[in-house]
């Protein structure tokens, strides 16, 4: 019997074994049995008529189709928003509600959930909006306003937050070239692989342009000294990320980041005493590692842990006569942050959920030269919570506060109160207040910018003599976000009021006679404004699919500021207008248009006021298939009608930009 | 007595019938003989509902036989009306056997139970109670909970794939288009899905073990859920983890209607023909549709879905 049965056995086996492998058939199990939680209670984002105030998404395909080469140009398709395309001082910088300074220091930009926010110098998310290949992103979420409640100090008016592609959705290989005119060259690179619980991505860029032009092109202008691109004619930004997600359990995932990125840049004045055109190189570099834990259908748990170093290098030759001839004045230094977080979702009944975390970060800088020591480090640690309460099916509540000790400037507490009440299906109102609070950055508390040879003080730029107390920000706004399905047409209105106390700003000061051998007499320092800023206005979009094949975006923000500084009291266009309407075509074609126009404004003071422009963008793909691989051809031109409008400074200009690019995917 | 209390009384049943070996000695000869694939869970679950039917039909426990696959083969000595199986597993040991009484399979895939009622052709009566919903029923139901969704994407298997002309008639009589692709290996499931997901607006989970399992299905629902497809699915465990909805009988369900198949074979009546669920359960992922700005509950699809079946 045993022998008939082993015999039996062994002819069946290998067939069950096949059989196994090509059709094993259902059984109850497949109906009946459990399964791990994916979409665990974080994974699940909130929806836009739930979130705490304004949010604007800018997904895949408005990325894609919008033709933009950089982020900070993507940024431009979000209402309120201001966006440089000058490398010359730092790289593109993008405000929102104002330009008020020379870097992005009042928005948060996190990239797959890290801060890219440098703390080198005044603080700058403007590096770090480089840091990413626009190809890689799968979309852009702007928090328009305030989010301190939820984001620490950065996020006074507001949060970019970047979330990188899966590597499960860009596996195989992806390439492309960019060619144009003004010394467009870009091209890119991606390999992705993975299988059930392991996949990855490695991409790098290089990308370079000649930048903006002055009044006589790229040619310097003397009227202003102005030069304005690199020795050698571009600015270029080399980029590499690597991104490894893995399924380590059921319940756990593990994911991998690691990147650099290095920017050469041009800058300075070809007369300037103290700042001769050269070339600048900033270089970043990163480690992340996330880990998330699923606790239970209702509870989760993440763990991030990064470091950061940023090596900022701008080296020059003061130009003057012996015995100084020949000093080095040396801009660069370094920069470090390490950053762990902890962050508990849960859903404590069907009506109540929280997030609740801690973080701990160490922010380290360098720079002999800026700060007169050889290094600063500032230790910061942080509690946040946001309840969502669900009052009733349709009205719900949102109460955040973070709470955020720093070893520079003491504690600060942020706390937010949001109330969407579903008016009816599809339509919502929004009603909130938030209040903020800034402290000074470490270059805003202790500057220290001397230049010192042979013991002889040549100049002293900026040397702080107190700290500034935290600026504040009060902000209030009613939002309206409405749907109406059938048109698929969307509206999302909001309208604030931002009130800006303690406002940190650069003052000039007087110095004793004789103190430094070159320029005035004097120094700035940075201080708090004694009156209040205050920024009122509206923010309207409507999105809405007009005919076929079509998808059409409108914004338009009005925006009013009142500031004892005449500078910031016009730091954002009173009124700025954005079209975009993408088409698709027969055979396949694929239209972009995008029109902007906007109000005068000045950036960063009061005398760079920079005209009202209007800019139109055109893109024009027609996507091919060549044997198994996909490609695109993609020819865009920027500033189509060709007249050159101001761009950060009022010497400079945003030229007629035309660029081909074309993509394959393996 | 609750639902877990019966279940744990079934459990006991049928542990007691398995430790004797043979059936308990019973006054009477079992007019039904219940085969189960295990012991406890939803085995238990459906036997002790099948076991309340029969006895609002008049068949006490004490007519009935509990026994394991085991004994599947000598129907463990008795000489039973009807012979029922609960699972996979315990229809096919059943089935393998010489008896020539009736039988009957439920708890089971119709994928499982058709090879089944094939071989059983010419040698005795079988019928089955499939687990699978009725395609008519889950494309009604996708219909009802997403009216603007038109195409609706399946992974197909070598399993399944037998089954797609059936699938792609129901749904051309609901005026849905179905996104085919077929998945052969686990590698190609990955470039299936994304064509899929390109083009779907709904995935609808046909069981194929291949393509649905507890390894693959964090990396199907995170794709489907980034490109804002939800999932339909056929397990309250799909909807945990993170289905928009699922459409499913449950065991106690099944167990009940193959108490009333038995009874009507007890009273005479031929062996009715094998079939889908006759109930269903309808659940949705709250959250998951929150998240994906719809909003659905689980009572009223139920209702208008039992509504639009009267009226077919």
């Amino acid at each position: 019997m045993l022998c008939k049965t082993a015999a039996a056995l062994a002819v069946l086996l290998p067939i069950v074994a096949i059989a196994a492998e090509t059709a094993k058939p259902p059984s109850e199990s497949d109906f009946l049995a459990d399964m791990p939680i994916v979409l665990s209670v974080s994974r699940l984002s909130q929806p836009l008529d739930e979130a705490p105030g304004a949010v604007t998404v800018l997904d895949r395909d408005t990325i894609h189709r919008s033709g933009a080469r950089t982020v900070p140009d993507l940024l431009r398709l979000v209402p309120g928003f201001q966006v440089t395309n000058a490398f010359e001082n730092s790289p593109p910088i993008v405000s929102y509600h104002g330009g008020f300074g020379d870097y992005s220091n009042r928005l948060q930009v996190l990239i797959d959930g890290r801060s890219v926010y440098s703390p080198f110098l005044l603080g700058n998310a403007g590096n770090g909006l480089q840091t990413v290949a626009v190809d890689d992103i799968e979309r852009i979420e702007v928090l328009r306003g305030s989010n301190s409640a939820a984001y620490g100090a950065r996020a006074i008016l507001g949060v970019i937050n970047i979330v990188t592609r899966d590597p499960n959705d860009t596996r195989g290989l992806a390439a492309s070239v960019t060619r144009g005119n003004n010394g467009i060259a870009d091209w890119s690179a991606r390999g992705g692989w993975g299988n059930e619980t392991l996949s990855l991505r490695l991409s790098a860029r290089r990308s370079g342009d000649e930048g903006l032009v002055g009044p006589l092109g790229h040619w310097l202008d003397p009227a202003t000294n102005t030069g304005l691109s690199a020795p050698d004619g571009v600015n270029h930004l080399e980029i590499a990320n690597l991104r490894v997600d893995f399924r380590a359990s059921e319940r756990d995932s593990v994911e991998l980041r690691a990147g650099a990125a290095t920017l050469y840049s041009g800058t300075g004045n070809l007369f300037a005493v103290g700042n001769p055109v050269r070339e600048k190189r900033n270089q970043t570099r990163y480690l992340q590692a996330d880990w998330k834990r699923v606790l239970g259908p209702d509870s989760d748990l993440a763990v991030s842990l990064s470091h950061s170093e940023e090596v900022p290098r701008d080296n020059f030759n003061y130009k003057l006569p012996a015995p100084f001839f020949g000093t080095v004045v040396d801009f660069g230094g370094e920069a470090a942050n390490d950053v762990l977080t902890l962050a508990h979702t849960l859903r404590l009944d069907p009506s109540l959920r929280l997030v609740w975390g801690g973080e701990l970060r160490r922010e380290e800088v360098r720079s002999q030269q800026l700060y007169g020591v050889p290094q600063l480090a500032t230790n910061f640690a942080r509690l946040f919570g946001n309840l969502e309460w669900r009052l009733s099916p349709t009205l719900l509540a949102n109460i955040g506060a973070l709470e955020e000790h720093s070893s520079l400037s003491g504690d600060s507490l942020a706390p937010r109160l949001m109330l969407n009440w579903h008016l009816a299906p599809g339509q919502t109102l929004r009603l909130g207040a938030s209040r903020a609070q800034r402290p000074p950055s470490l270059y805003e508390a202790k500057s220290n910018t001397q230049y010192i040879v042979n013991g002889v003080l040549l100049d002293e730029t900026y040397v702080s003599r107190n700290v500034p107390q935290p600026e504040t920000v009060l902000s209030r706004e009613i939002g309206y976000l409405g749907e109406i399905r059938p048109l698929h047409l969307t509206i999302d209105l909001r309208l604030f009021s931002e009130r800006v106390e303690h406002m940190i700003r650069a003052q000039a000061y007087a110095l004793p006679p004789h103190t430094k051998l070159l320029g005035s007499q004097t120094a700035q320092e940075y201080l708090n404004d004694p009156i209040p800023t205050s920024i009122k206005g509206g923010e309207f979009q409507l999105k809405m699919a007009p005919w076929s094949g079509a998808q059409l975006t409108y914004n338009h923000t009005h925006t009013d500021i009142d500031s004892p500084d005449s500078g910031t009291a016009q730091s954002a266009p009173r009124d700025a207008k954005m079209l975009m309407l993408t088409q698709r075509l027969p055979r396949e074609l694929d239209l972009s248009l995008i029109h902007h126009l906007q109000d005068a404004m000045t950036w960063q003071k009061a005398g760079n006021v920079l005209s009202g422009w209007s800019r139109t963008d055109l893109r024009l793909a027609y996507p091919f298939a060549l044997g198994p691989s996909r490609g695109e051809l993609a020819w865009v031109v920027q500033n189509l009608g060709g007249h050159r409008y101001n761009d950060y400074n009022n010497h400079f200009f945003f030229p007629r930009l035309v660029f081909t690019t074309v993509s394959m995917r393996l | 007595m609750n639902r877990a209390g019966a279940a744990a009384a079934a459990l006991v049943a049928i542990a007691t019938a398995l430790l004797l070996g043979t059936a308990p000695a019973l006054a009477v000869e079992p007019l039904i003989v219940v085969v189960a694939s295990e012991q406890g869970g939803s085995h238990a679950e459906a036997t002790e509902a099948l076991l309340t039917e029969l006895e609002q039909g008049g068949v006490g426990r004490g007519q009935v036989a509990l026994i394991g696959s085991r004994d599947a083969a000598t129907l463990g000595g008795h000489a039973p009306r009807l012979v029922i199986a609960l699972g996979s597993a315990a229809a096919q040991a059943l089935s393998d056997s010489e008896s020539k009484v009736s039988q009957l399979y439920a708890l089971l895939p119709r994928a499982a139970a058709e090879p089944l009622l094939v071989k059983a052709q010419g040698r005795r009566a079988a019928s089955a109670i499939y687990l699978d919903q009725a395609y008519a029923r889950q494309l009604e139901l996708l219909r009802l909970a997403l009216p603007e969704q038109r195409n609706v994407g399946v992974l197909w298997g070598p399993a399944s794939e037998a089954h797609k002309p059936a699938l792609a008639e129901a749904a051309a009589l609901r005026g849905l288009r179905l996104v085919s692709h077929f998945v052969d290996s686990s590698a190609s499931l990955y470039a299936q899905l994304q064509r899929t997901l390109d083009e779907a607006q709904v995935l609808l989970a046909v069981a194929e073990p291949s393509i649905w399992n507890s390894s693959s299905i964090q990396y199907i629902l995170l794709a489907s859920y980034r490109a804002r497809v939800p999932l339909v699915a056929f397990s309250p465990a799909y909807v945990r983890a993170g289905a928009l909805l699922a459409i499913y009988a449950t065991p106690a369900q099944i167990g009940s209607q193959a108490g009333v198949m038995a009874r009507a074979v007890l009273a005479g009546r031929a062996l009715p023909a094998p079939q889908y669920p006759a109930q269903f359960t309808v659940q949705v992922n709250g959250h998951v549709a929150r998240a994906l700005g719809l909003q659905l509950d689980e009572a009223e699809l139920t209702a208008r879905l039992l509504e639009s079946e009267r009226h077919r």
